[in-house]
């Protein structure tokens, strides 16, 4: 078994376990975000959705399974910051301008910040009780159309936009899916895959503060 | 008479059958040997390596960091072989024939032929290494013609084919670090050789971190520890090469040869003011197309692309019309220094010639000439802020390369029993002039074909058992910590770079491109004068329990010194001229080196009788019974 | 052009391994443009070792940009502002009149500075020691004809070969990371038949060697590449990443 604790122990090994952590969780919001989109399909649609899915018989698993994955993905980063830091040592004089974008520098700090965001998103919905007829729309709709909650939403969405843009082309690089022929292009598609899913949040918010008035 | 141990027998059979002869070690015997390799360049990593894979234990020591910057891998051009994989008439016995004709006849026959023999082999096991060879679009193996060869058997990896070998041989003895077989001593000078009952057994270094003096025990010892262009203080060396492990190895017993051979390179970029610390070469292959020219006017102070074709002398095209501008290097380094001599040298110092591009770029294109030569032209580019595709380039020869050093025999063992010299370091078999590609050839050669067979012949003689607890040990590491303390003892204040540039300048002027009677003998007069000197007035800053960079550069100009005096006494000896030795008193009268074959076919090598003494001069007699000496014309 | 660079040096100066260091200022008068940044130290030094002072130490050999030796960070980049070169390249008409230059050592617990700005690099001697070769004996090999290696791969084998051992890559890295190092010299001999044979437990034990250094993680910033004075590609990186996970997940049982 000692390919498995390689994962643990080497630092490409623990890159690709960021790396399968992350895509699961960016798979996650790719199926969360197409779920979303049914709150602009109509009330009924969406609570429907939302009511069959609290019925499968799976959920408890996914959701450990989720919970699992972050819990790895968190506990790999802090570690891989923590060494990164030590590796450096003594720290430069002259504090250069980075060759490196912003994104990619900032992934443990976006990181932390998607974390807070993510507490507040699942007091705000998920363990919060869910009355009155229009149900889990009336929730959501209520909440988003808020201007406090609205831009809070829409600023994490930016900062998850950010984290994604490096995060998951960066994994495709840790798995080694690169090559000078296609990589200039599979690299764009990812980074516009990132900007889509960090978008398709960011809008549902922005809409809702605009039609508030009209709805 | 030096006796060079030359196996009987045709030239084409002596190595096999030197080979039969020579005993061999029992493969469990081998683990009780302990050798001690110095250098780590293509001669000492590829020894260092090979023995160990013979079950040798081998101590590897080098100045650097770490083994892979040794300067062989600032190398350009390429890597010759006999392959003749382009089918274009090459075979072992003319790159034989090659070698000894370009070295003007003062090599070893036998050590050459041996060379020629072995160099297909060094391809074989570089490829297999894993260096990145240039190839066709089969697939197969890449040659070109380099240095005015008529064949193509040069082959290459990009510019940077010396990067690329030593890279190989270095990959080959840290894989012997890793089983053990090796013990790596980086950033560790040699100071002294040990000698005990006559026989090298062992060295004493200086670990340049904290400046222990250490001592080393081996039952045999090797130096492939470079050449000494460096003595010119401007070369295209790299700044740490020197002579110190070759001088303390002289100065125990190991006769010096040849001293007086050094190269110059003709396509260097100039000097470009006082400050300047190293020479850059630019490849030979440059004069495929570019034309050579000054103003015929000494006073012509306008910029190159504003002289009129009638106003410039293309000297080379008009006094070599054979060969025009791919005369072999001696004779188109000279032809330079002697415009430059004339006054109508070129640039801020005058000490230039141009290297013209515009006709080429006519003729085929800048498409074509930034194919052959972008790189070339980019770092041309990066050092000087010119473009050589808008205004001639600026060359001027520099020291390249050092054919003299230890004298060795066919087993490539010095005059010391157990010392034996690999490399650049050794007289070697390139006599008095080297052609291109050779020298990566001799190197590795020497390291991966050569020693491993010679070396066993050696240590099969009756070698007691000794420890650096011995006498000699201590007397030697006494020797080295009294140098050492006697350098850092001067707090002068004019600094070790200003000496070593002095001395380089004297060394250049009398005993660089054309030397004189007059001219060696001034010389001779005066490096005792600046070595005083500098024993005098040098400022050494620091400890020498610390790194300290300062000590070490002294200590090697201080060796420098010494040197000098007997480079210069074995060019005032040698009253002839040849390959890259040009007599003043001895050229025909189209000023062509003219050699002396009746007295002068013979190696020099010089035995150290002290401080005070003069060295002894011996003779090796060179005997060419296959490649008869005819004098060489390029007009 | 005729007047010379008056520059303020700021340089690190470390006595050994063991002391503190700290940033000291030198003033530099009518410093010529043609001379190399080395050269304009050894300017520098000269003059310290006339007054009797300690002058800087650093690393250099060849001068000529092949050997990895040199090893400054000036002003926040390894070997300098211009692309594509080492510090020995470097001339100072890359310089204003005025400016002031900041010269570091290599930073990274991996590489402990040794003295000013000398640092220790023989991490990566080691991690080479555990895998950076091909294991074949003298006179084992076969006629260097005898297997075609197509153009392309032999190409690229060069590009990554081409890497000269300096540490710009792990000085630039934000993460002192030495992968672009490491997935170099893999690819080198992994892009070569001849190198196939022992790419599995290369690949493991190189990675582990690196581990072992203490160096830091690659978080794909793209730094090293951007800074590499040879112009090492990431896609090594890829590479290197990519047969790890297969060496490594579908080993032989």
């Amino acid at each position: 078994m000692t390919w498995l604790s390689n994962f643990l122990s080497t630092s490409v090994g623990r890159k690709q376990l960021m790396a399968v952590t992350g895509l699961g969780m960016a798979g996650f919001l790719v199926i969360h975000l197409s779920g979303n989109l049914l709150l602009f399909v109509g009330e009924q649609t969406f609570n429907d959705y939302a009511a069959f899915l609290h019925k499968q018989k799976w959920l408890p698993l996914a959701r450990i399974g989720l919970i699992a994955i972050t819990v790895v993905h968190i506990y790999l980063a802090f570690q891989l910051a923590m060494q990164n830091k030590t590796a450096r040592g003594t720290e430069y004089y002259y504090k250069a301008a980075s060759d490196a974008t912003l994104a990619s520098r900032s992934m443990i700090y976006t990181g932390c910040l998607i974390f807070f965001y993510l507490i507040i998103h699942l007091m705000n919905f998920t363990f919060e009780t869910v009355e009155g007829p229009a149900g889990l729309y009336g929730l959501v709709v209520t909440k988003l159309s808020n201007p406090t909650y609205g831009l809070f939403y829409v600023g994490a969405m930016v900062v998850l936009g950010l984290h994604l843009v490096h995060g998951i082309q960066s994994a495709f690089q840790s798995f080694g899916i690169g090559h000078r022929g296609h990589t200039p292009h599979l690299k764009k598609a990812l980074i516009g895959l990132a900007v889509l899913i960090s978008a398709g949040f960011a809008l549902i918010p922005i809409i809702m503060m605009i039609t508030k008035g009209g709805a | 008479m030096l006796d060079a141990k030359i196996p009987e027998g045709h030239v084409s059979e002596k190595w096999d059958k030197h080979r039969f002869k020579t005993k061999l070690v029992n493969p469990a015997n081998k683990r009780k040997y302990n050798i001690i390799v110095v250098g780590t360049g293509l001669a000492g990593a590829s020894a260092a390596a090979s023995l160990a894979e013979l079950g040798y234990n081998v101590k590897a020591f080098c100045l650097q960091d770490s083994p892979r910057r040794a300067h062989s891998i600032a190398a350009q051009g390429g890597i010759n072989a006999a392959k003749n994989y382009p089918n274009d008439g090459d075979s072992v016995y003319r790159l034989f024939y090659d070698t000894v004709k370009g070295g003007d006849y003062r090599a070893r026959e036998a050590n050459v032929y041996r060379l020629a023999q072995v160099s297909n082999n060094i391809i074989d096991q570089c490829t297999a290494q894993g260096v990145p060879f240039g190839r066709d679009y089969g697939g197969y193996l890449d040659n070109r013609s380099f240095g005015g060869a008529q064949v193509s058997r040069t082959f290459y990896a990009r510019g940077q084919t010396g990067q690329q070998l030593l890279l190989g041989a270095y990959s080959a003895l840290m894989a012997q670090v890793h089983t053990g077989k090796v013990t790596l001593y980086p950033r560790t000078e040699m100071l002294e050789v040990v000698v005990v009952d006559g026989q090298a057994r062992g060295i004493i270094t200086r670990d340049l971190i904290n400046g222990a003096i250490e001592r080393h025990e081996a039952h045999a010892v090797c130096l492939a520890t470079g050449g000494y262009s460096n003595v010119y203080y401007l070369s295209t060396n790299a700044i740490p090469c020197n002579v110190t492990a070759s001088w303390r190895a002289y100065k125990k017993g190991a006769f010096f040869a040849n001293p007086c051979f050094t190269q110059i390179h003709p396509t260097c970029i100039p000097v470009s003011g006082d400050h300047q610390s190293k020479l850059t070469l630019m490849s030979e292959s440059l004069r495929n197309d570019g034309r050579v020219w000054v103003p015929m006017d000494k006073d012509d102070k306008r910029r190159p692309e504003d002289i009129p074709e009638a106003e410039r002398d293309y000297y080379l095209e008009t006094r070599y019309p054979a060969f025009g501008n791919l005369v072999p290097r001696d004779v188109a380094s000279r032809a330079s220094k002697g415009v430059c001599d004339e006054g109508r040298g070129v640039g801020a110092t005058g000490l230039a010639v141009y290297l013209d591009f515009e006709d080429a770029i006519k003729r085929d294109g800048k498409g074509t000439i930034e194919a052959k030569y972008g790189n070339l032209f980019d770092m041309y580019a990066k050092i000087t802020g010119d473009n050589p595709y808008k205004t001639p380039m600026k060359i001027f020869p520099a020291p390249h390369y050092t054919m003299g050093g230890l004298w060795v025999d066919y087993n490539l063992m010095t005059t010391i029993p157990g010392l034996f010299a690999l490399g650049e370091c050794n007289f070697s078999d390139h006599g008095a002039n080297r052609l291109g590609a050779s020298a990566l050839m001799q190197g590795l050669a020497d390291g991966y074909f050569v020693i491993p067979y010679t070396i066993g012949g050696y240590l099969n003689n009756d070698l007691p058992e000794v420890t650096t607890e011995h006498e000699a040990f201590a007397q030697a590491e006494q020797a080295a910590r009294d140098n050492t303390e006697r350098l850092i003892a001067n707090k002068g204040n004019r600094p070790v770079d200003d000496f070593h540039r002095e001395l380089g300048r004297l060394v250049w002027d009398r005993c660089g491109m054309s030397r004189s009677t007059e001219g060696l003998q001034d010389a001779l007069e005066r490096i005792p004068e600046m070595r005083e000197d500098f024993w005098k007035n040098v400022s050494i800053t620091g400890t020498s329990g610390e790194f300290n960079q300062v000590l070490e550069r002294a200590g090697r100009v201080a060796d420098f010194y010494e040197l000098a005096e007997l480079m210069c006494r074995d060019a005032l000896t040698r009253e002839e001229s040849c390959g890259g030795h040009f007599r003043e008193e001895h050229q025909t009268p189209e000023n062509e080196a003219k050699r002396d074959d009746e007295n002068f076919a013979h190696v020099a090598a010089w035995e150290f009788k002290g401080d005070d003494a003069e060295p002894e001069r011996h003779v090796e007699q060179l005997e060419f019974e296959e490649v008869k000496p005819t004098q060489r014309s390029y007009k | 052009m005729s007047k010379g660079l008056n520059l303020t040096l700021k340089v690190w100066r470390q006595k050994n391994t063991l002391s503190k260091g700290e940033i000291v200022d030198y003033q530099l008068e009518d410093i010529s443009r043609d001379m190399s940044f080395l050269e304009m130290l050894d300017v520098l030094n000269n003059r310290l070792e006339k007054e009797g002072k300690e002058p800087i130490a650093f690393d250099h050999d060849c001068r000529e940009g092949i050997c990895g030796a040199c090893s400054l960070f000036i002003n926040g980049q390894p070997h300098g502002p211009m692309k594509g070169t080492t510090a020995c390249q470097l001339h100072m008409r890359s310089f204003e009149d005025g400016a002031t230059i900041v010269v570091e050592p290599w930073r990274a617990k991996a590489f402990p500075v040794v003295k000013d700005l000398v640092t220790d690099r023989s991490a990566f001697d080691r991690i080479i020691q555990a895998g950076g070769y091909i294991s074949v004996r003298t006179g084992n090999a076969p006629d260097a004809n005898a297997i075609p290696i197509n153009k392309k791969d032999s190409e690229m084998a060069m590009d990554a070969a081409a890497c000269i051992g300096c540490g710009a890559c792990v000085a630039a890295c934000k993460n002192a990371s030495a992968m672009l190092f490491v997935s170099a010299k893999f690819s080198h001999l992994s892009l070569l038949p001849q190198g196939k044979v022992e790419e599995k437990e290369r690949v493991l034990s190189m990675v582990d060697a690196m581990e072992r250094e203490g160096f830091g993680n690659c978080t794909n910033t793209g730094a090293c590449e951007a800074e590499c004075p040879k112009e090492i590609s990431m896609d090594n990186i890829a590479r290197l990443n990519r047969k790890w996970l297969s060496a490594n997940s579908f080993a032989d049982v």
